[in-house]
């Protein structure tokens, strides 16, 4: 170890003359290096500190600025010659700690005294370093963003950062150096307030009595802290680090949330951009099957004209005709679904005679398929009744040709209507395949086709095409649907009751 | 055709118009025409009849055109080499390859020319 740390001073000692050689002898064993003044005064001046003084006689008999200099509280050696042999009391009395002659320099008894003066003042600065190195030490644990807390090896704490004390009041009143970690835990537990049998109480516990691993443990205040605890070198004990963690926990939750919602609007627009795809791909086919009986019976008919009866001419222009209008009313299904998301879809509510709309509406099905069977009872509608009678148009012939279209080789639907407390009441029963349970919440999503409907072709816009307008006219659609028996739409539309008319 | 006796064909539709349409055509060209309306129906007709060429349509209810193609390749090797026509609306390429694999005779997209078509049948049973 080097001793830069230990000054030591000569007064009125010339540099190489005698006198020095000999002080350098003892001191520079040391590897001490002595700083020579004239007097006393251009030390003071510069105001310099030491921890040695060698001094001579005549200066400090001499020199009035020590008169206030406190020489006690430095290690000074008085050196006399024979030209004056000092009263020693008197030297001892003004601050000198050491009175010797100079020929006494080089005897055992000095060189004894002024090792051992090293040595102490060595084992001094030593202490003070320690103390030093422990108060920047504690200071920085004080910024430091983690707390920590050290253990003996005996789970004695001899350490704790000043966060523990913000975090645990009773720490502050209380001598916690010495303290078991186990009586530390019951204090922790008492400010937290946790018991045994919560589940924070028991992590906690596991942790602080094990004193091994990490745990994350919810405070009171809201906030998360994770213990981690480290052995420390040579079995000398455990420190644990006690971060918080509760922004990273949040920010990670709020990440998982973030990544969550990106996530399902991808889906979402995935499935969105599945279902446009599928929806094109059934207008298509739509489009196409009216389209390709209207072509071929054009070619029949341009082809074989010359030997076609009238009745043959008849009937393919009527199948034409059919499949013209199944054209129309599969373009105005498109359309308005278009218009009502585009909100260009308006009310224009004029009287008109329901029970004559239904009527009509159920022959054009019976006239597309023979087979079927519409059994009404429309007795209680009123003559008329105030609705946009378009919009209703497409809400019936929806539900009749779905009625059809999902039913079997005999489909039978059954009409039922009423009017009451200002409200129409319209039932469609049918005996078709029916809307799977689990599927019924979704039956009215636009494109949206039930998993039995595989092969039977659609848009999946009717339903909710359906849905839309009878909202628009205020009124309500909901069904009940056995898989495999039958569906049964109810509707309710507010009307002004006529029936008084 | 200089046949003694005509060729059958079942043609598989759904959809009544069209089916009507197609057979009258059919048997405008000298077919004797067996219909069904979906693969369901199909496949009974094809174990009565033993056609000697199928025209069926893809998307049916029941049983698709896709499913009964699949099912001759599959578990009926007997009927393997009767000639299998697809008429049908999904006619974009997406829906041609997915039924690639299972080798149709012909793939007609709707609506269809009745020259073509005629072409196409006379075709698949000349190779017959």
């Amino acid at each position: 170890m080097d001793n830069d740390n230990i000054r030591v001073i000569a007064f009125d000692i010339e540099e190489k003359s005698e006198l020095a050689e000999k002080l350098w002898l003892v001191v520079g064993r040391h590897e001490i290096k002595i700083t020579h003044y004239r007097d006393f005064s251009e030390f003071y001046d510069g105001n310099t500190a030491t921890d040695i003084i060698f001094i001579k006689e005549r200066e400090i008999s001499k020199n009035r600025y020590l008169d206030d200099f406190p020489l006690q509280d430095y290690i000074v050696f008085l050196i006399y010659d024979d030209s004056a042999e000092p009263n020693a009391l008197e030297m001892l009395a003004k601050g000198a700690s050491y009175v010797f002659h100079e020929d006494e320099l080089e005897r055992p008894e000095f060189v004894d005294i002024f090792n051992t003066i090293i040595k102490q003042l060595k084992n001094k600065q030593m202490q003070q370093g320690k103390k030093q190195e422990q108060a920047y030490f504690q200071a920085a644990l004080s910024v430091s963003p983690d707390a920590m807390i050290i253990f003996d090896e005996k789970k004695r704490i001899i350490y704790a950062s000043d966060h523990y004390r913000r975090v645990y009041p009773s720490f502050s009143s209380l001598v916690i150096h010495g303290m078991h970690v186990e009586e530390a835990f019951a204090l922790m537990s008492r400010e937290q307030e946790i018991q045994p049998g919560d589940p924070q109480y028991d992590a906690a516990r596991d942790f602080w009595y094990n004193l091994k691993g990490s745990a994350e443990i919810p405070l009171k205040n809201g906030q998360t802290v994770r213990l981690t605890a480290r052995k420390l070198p040579d079995n000398a004990g455990t420190a644990v680090i006690t971060t918080n963690v509760t922004k990273y926990r949040e920010q990670q939750g709020q990440l998982e949330e973030q990544s969550l919602k990106l996530e399902n609007l991808l889906k979402t627009e995935q499935q969105a951009s599945e279902i446009q795809k599928q929806f094109i791909s059934m207008v298509s086919h739509e489009f196409k099957t009216p389209l390709t009986i209207i072509d071929g019976n054009a070619q029949i008919l341009e082809r074989r004209a010359d030997e076609l009866t009238p009745e043959i001419i008849q009937k393919r222009s009527k199948t034409i005709r059919s499949a013209v209008s199944r054209l129309i009313s599969l373009m105005e299904g498109v359309l308005s679904s278009s218009m009502i998301e585009t909100g260009t879809m308006s009310i224009d509510s004029t009287p008109f005679d329901l029970k004559e709309l239904i009527d009509e509406l159920c022959a054009e099905q019976e006239d597309l398929t023979p087979a079927l069977i519409i059994s009404s009872d429309l007795h209680k509608i009123p003559g008329m009744i105030t609705l946009d009678r378009k919009m209703m148009t497409l809400i019936i012939s929806n539900l009749l040709s779905n009625a059809v279209k999902f039913s079997g080789e005999n489909p039978t639907i059954e009409i039922n209507a009423d009017i009451r407390d200002g409200l129409l009441l319209l039932q469609f029963n049918d005996n078709g395949i029916g809307i799977p349970d689990e599927e019924q919440a979704k039956i009215f999503d636009r494109f949206y086709r039930a998993s039995n409907t595989t092969g039977i072709t659609g848009t999946g816009i009717g339903l909710n095409l359906v849905q839309q307008l009878v909202h628009i006219l205020g009124g309500s659609i909901k069904l009940v649907s056995v898989e495999g028996e039958g569906t049964t739409f109810y509707l309710t539309f507010p009307v002004k009751d006529k029936n008084g008319d | 055709m200089v046949e003694e006796s005509p060729k059958t064909i079942l043609l598989i539709e759904d959809e009544a118009d069209l089916c009507d349409m197609l057979q009258d055509e059919l048997a405008q060209a000298g077919y004797k025409v067996v219909t069904a309306r979906n693969g369901e129906h199909g496949l009974e007709r094809i174990h009565e009849i033993d056609p000697d060429l199928i025209l069926c349509d893809r998307a049916m209810p029941r049983m698709s055109g896709y499913d009964l193609l699949e099912r001759i390749r599959g578990i009926y090797p007997q009927y393997a080499d009767i000639p299998f026509i697809f008429l049908t609306a999904l006619s974009d390429a997406r829906d041609r390859e997915a039924v690639e694999h299972l080798k149709p005779t012909a793939y007609l997209g709707k609506p269809v020319d009745f020259e073509e078509l005629r072409t196409q049948v006379q075709k698949a049973l000349a190779n017959d």
